[in-house]
């Protein structure tokens, strides 16, 4: 049956009729087969311009419809509803740009009105040949998954609880609260890290719909957005969570002591420990590696000694199942180790610290009491900060170096009166609006900044150090007592194991790699999967909690309980009988959308994957793939009329 | 056969194609030919085969415009480079100029270079006439 084709060409008052022979257009299209109407209309996005179009189609019984206007982008959702408002799948509508295309480009009418009519043909070609094409949708599972609890994830968690979803949030630590919770201050508010974070903290653990899941890791990952099947290990702690008061009463006789990751291994720890201070939840938890008895040996120091019987040597790793409909990783990231950089002395040298160290000697829950010491317990009379180290070993500014050693070199004023303080810079980076305050104040302070564009060397003299720079073109040398080494910020080593399992990408410098990194910061190519905080790259606390919540707002606004999931509609099918099983298609696929059908021998395209992009049909060497609205036929149908 | 150049241009629907709309300004004005573009999801999606018609349908030139590295959602930038230099090295073998096939790539804010290359191309094409 022959088409019933409508062409309306809108005038755009005088944007388009001014400078295009609006009524040879019409003519034109009106010589077209199929074409039973082709009429122009002076604004066919106002009001009466949508009525006109659907009356048209109706009284018309048109079976499809082509629309030379402004640009697709504007107003073509609009005429998709108008299509679908009358009847008329909204995906046999076809767009054509004469406005932007052609009136405002071609200062020649003729020659505009030339190209419209070519354009014009174009799409009425075009159109013949489209589908329509059905929108799709799947139930879904709103609850969520958070990975990691640092302050991107908790603003991701509390932002979905507060809206009564379920939040399995995830932690690897036997704490929650990520790398903020252990910082004394923070940039530049000067505000205390754990007092800011304790009632999101305490928030976490208290609310019903939140679970968290502290000493776990993620194990695996199936199922796509709306339903994912999540396998969570819960690493055996050995101390029940719900008989522990967190007492403390097991420390103390626990013979064994090794150092303490989480004060930078600045201080010792017991094999049954808490982090630090105030960590939660308050409840210790055994170290198998470094626990005599889980190694096979005789003691039983903690359980003799706990009060409410709850440590339990029989405990066991389990895995969980949990089904959840998005997932975000907020894993954070970690400290370039600066001692495969001889020049600093790291690792070799007493009293050359990298800033987290300095944090923790700074903090009043870390190992020194927030006394910040030298080695041989003397307070330091000289200090000197070493930015940018492994930048550009790197490639990349980790952008919140420049903070935290202004901060901490406010501190050391403020906590030791006198104190010399010396920073060695290459280029400072302080952009935000109240950053450059506490800069400011440091100088005045007394802090020397001197640009030694990354020459220093550090080396010891006697029981002192010694750093050797170029400034001015000048070779120049600082004795101080303690070298503090800002670090490049890198993805946490768990970021390509997490990569692997749900099969999302790294960048080249091994972060996730976002959807786009303006528009879409904390998404990836996989749908449903969120990416927040400095796993997407290095970051401060403000824009890691931004990103948290724009994930979190994310899945709210789509993921919604008791509405189906919509799914984009413009997706590539796979013919099996064409198809060969040559898997090339398999390969390319940038979102894993396609995979084997081992019975059938071919490949196959899940719809909630797949986002239309067409590069698995420009790949398949038999021509089995095709893309919904962009077959081969029309582009080609296309093309045929535009070169004519 | 028409007197002008006849150039196409496959526009990625997200970064090329809205910066073409932004381009009356400093748009691909003053070309002397006629350029038409032809929207695709993704550079990615062009293959050989939409190349070759365009050509075989009397295209002096083809212009590939993609998202600039990195930027493309689903990488298909990369993949189109790839192919249009293969295709490049073809269409020589079959004794057509390589240059009448090109990819570039554009962000969406980048739409004075685009009127610019467009521009550019068109003149190249002038230059090398029609396919004989």
């Amino acid at each position: 049956m022959a088409e019933r084709i409508g062409v309306f060409v809108c005038k755009c008052g005088p944007n388009i009729g001014d400078r295009i022979d609006v009524d040879s257009v019409v003519a034109e299209a009106e010589g077209i087969e199929d074409v039973v109407t082709a009429k122009s209309h002076n604004l066919l996005c106002s009001e009466d311009g949508i009525r006109f179009l659907q009356e048209e189609i109706r009284k018309g019984g048109l079976t499809r419809v082509v629309i030379a206007a402004c640009t697709p982008k504007q107003y073509e959702q609009k005429f998709m509803r108008a299509c679908e408002g009358v009847g008329l799948n909204p995906y046999l509508l076809q767009m054509t740009n004469i406005r932007e295309q052609c009136a405002w480009v071609t200062p020649d009418p003729a020659q505009a009105t030339a190209k419209a009519k070519s354009l014009v043909r174009a799409a009425t070609m075009r159109a013949t040949l489209q589908e329509p094409i059905e929108k799709k949708e799947i139930e879904i599972h709103p609850d969520v998954l958070v990975v990691g609890s640092g302050v991107a994830g908790l603003e991701a968690t509390l932002t979905l609880a507060q809206k009564g979803r379920k939040v399995y949030l995830l932690e690897k630590s036997p704490c929650i609260g990520g790398l903020g919770a252990r910082f004394e201050e923070v940039y530049q508010t000067m505000e205390c890290a754990p007092c800011m974070l304790a009632p999101e903290l305490q928030e976490v653990l208290q609310k019903e719909n939140i679970e968290a899941i502290t000493y776990g890791e993620l194990e695996g990952v199936v199922g796509s957005y709306g339903n994912f099947t999540v396998k969570i290990r819960r690493k055996a702690r050995y101390v029940s969570e719900e008989a522990c008061i967190g007492c403390s009463a097991c420390f103390e006789p626990c013979p064994v002591e090794v150092s303490n990751e989480f004060d930078e291994g600045l201080s010792k720890r017991k094999a049954i420990y808490i982090p630090f201070a105030g960590a939660l939840p308050n409840v210790p938890v055994i170290d198998e590696a470094n626990c005599i008895k889980l190694k096979g040996g005789e003691c039983n120091a903690c359980q003799e000694a706990c009060p409410f019987d709850a440590i339990d040597f029989d405990d066991q790793d389990r895995i969980e199942e949990k089904r959840v409909g998005a997932i975000i990783l907020a894993t954070g990231s970690t400290q370039f180790n600066p001692s495969s950089l001889a020049q600093y002395g790291y690792g070799r040298f007493d009293n050359v610290l990298t800033g987290l160290e300095l944090e923790r000697l700074n903090a009043s829950n870390g190992p020194t009491g927030g006394k910040i010491l030298l080695k041989d317990g003397r307070e330091p009379r000289s200090v000197a900060f070493v930015y940018c180290v492994g930048r550009k070993e790197k490639g990349h500014c980790s952008g919140i170096c420049c903070m935290y050693s202004v901060k901490l070199a406010h501190l050391l004023k403020e906590k030791i009166p006198g104190v010399e303080v010396y920073s060695f810079y290459t280029d400072l980076c302080l952009p935000k609006k109240e950053h450059q305050r506490l800069y400011e104040e440091v100088v005045e302070k007394g802090v020397e900044f001197i640009r030694s564009n990354g020459s220093e060397r550090v080396s010891r003299d006697g029981k002192g150090l010694v750093v050797e720079y170029k400034a001015d073109s000048t070779s120049k040398s600082l004795a101080v007592d303690m070298v503090v080494l800002a670090p490049a910020i890198e993805p946490n080593p768990d970021t390509a194991k997490l990569a692997a399992i749900l099969d999302i990408p790294l960048d080249e410098r091994g972060f996730f790699s976002e959807e786009h990194p303006l528009m879409k910061s904390f998404g990836t190519p996989l749908e449903g999967v969120f990416i927040a905080g400095c796993c997407q790259g290095p970051k401060d606390i403000g824009d890691a909690v931004a990103q948290g919540g724009a994930a979190a707002g994310r899945i709210l606004s789509r993921l919604i309980p008791g509405e189906k999931l919509e799914l984009e509609p413009i997706v590539a099918v796979i013919d099996e009988e064409i198809c060969g099983g040559c898997n090339t298609c398999i390969s390319i696929c940038p979102y894993s959308a396609i995979s084997r059908d081992e019975e059938k021998k071919v490949a196959v395209v899940d719809d909630t994957l797949c986002r239309g992009c067409g590069t698995c049909v420009a790949a398949c060497p038999t021509g089995a793939a095709r893309a919904k609205h962009f077959t081969n036929e029309e582009i080609f149908a296309e093309i045929r009329e535009v070169v004519r | 056969m028409r007197e002008e150049a006849k150039v196409v241009v496959f526009c990625c629907n997200w970064s090329v194609y809205p910066g073409l709309q932004l381009s009356h300004s400093a748009a691909p004005t003053g070309a002397k030919g006629l350029v038409d573009p032809i929207v695709t999801m993704c550079s990615g999606r062009v293959s050989p085969e939409l190349i070759l018609e365009a050509f075989s349908q009397g295209a002096w030139g083809v212009l590939v415009a993609g998202c600039p590295p990195e930027e493309c959602e689903h990488n298909g930038n990369y993949k189109a480079r790839r192919r249009v230099l293969l295709l490049q090295n073809l269409l020589a073998q079959m004794g057509i100029e390589p240059q009448r096939v090109r990819f570039e790539s554009f962000s969406t804010g980048e739409s004075a270079k685009l009127g610019q290359t467009i521009r550019g191309f068109v003149e190249e094409m002038r230059g090398l006439g029609p396919i004989e």
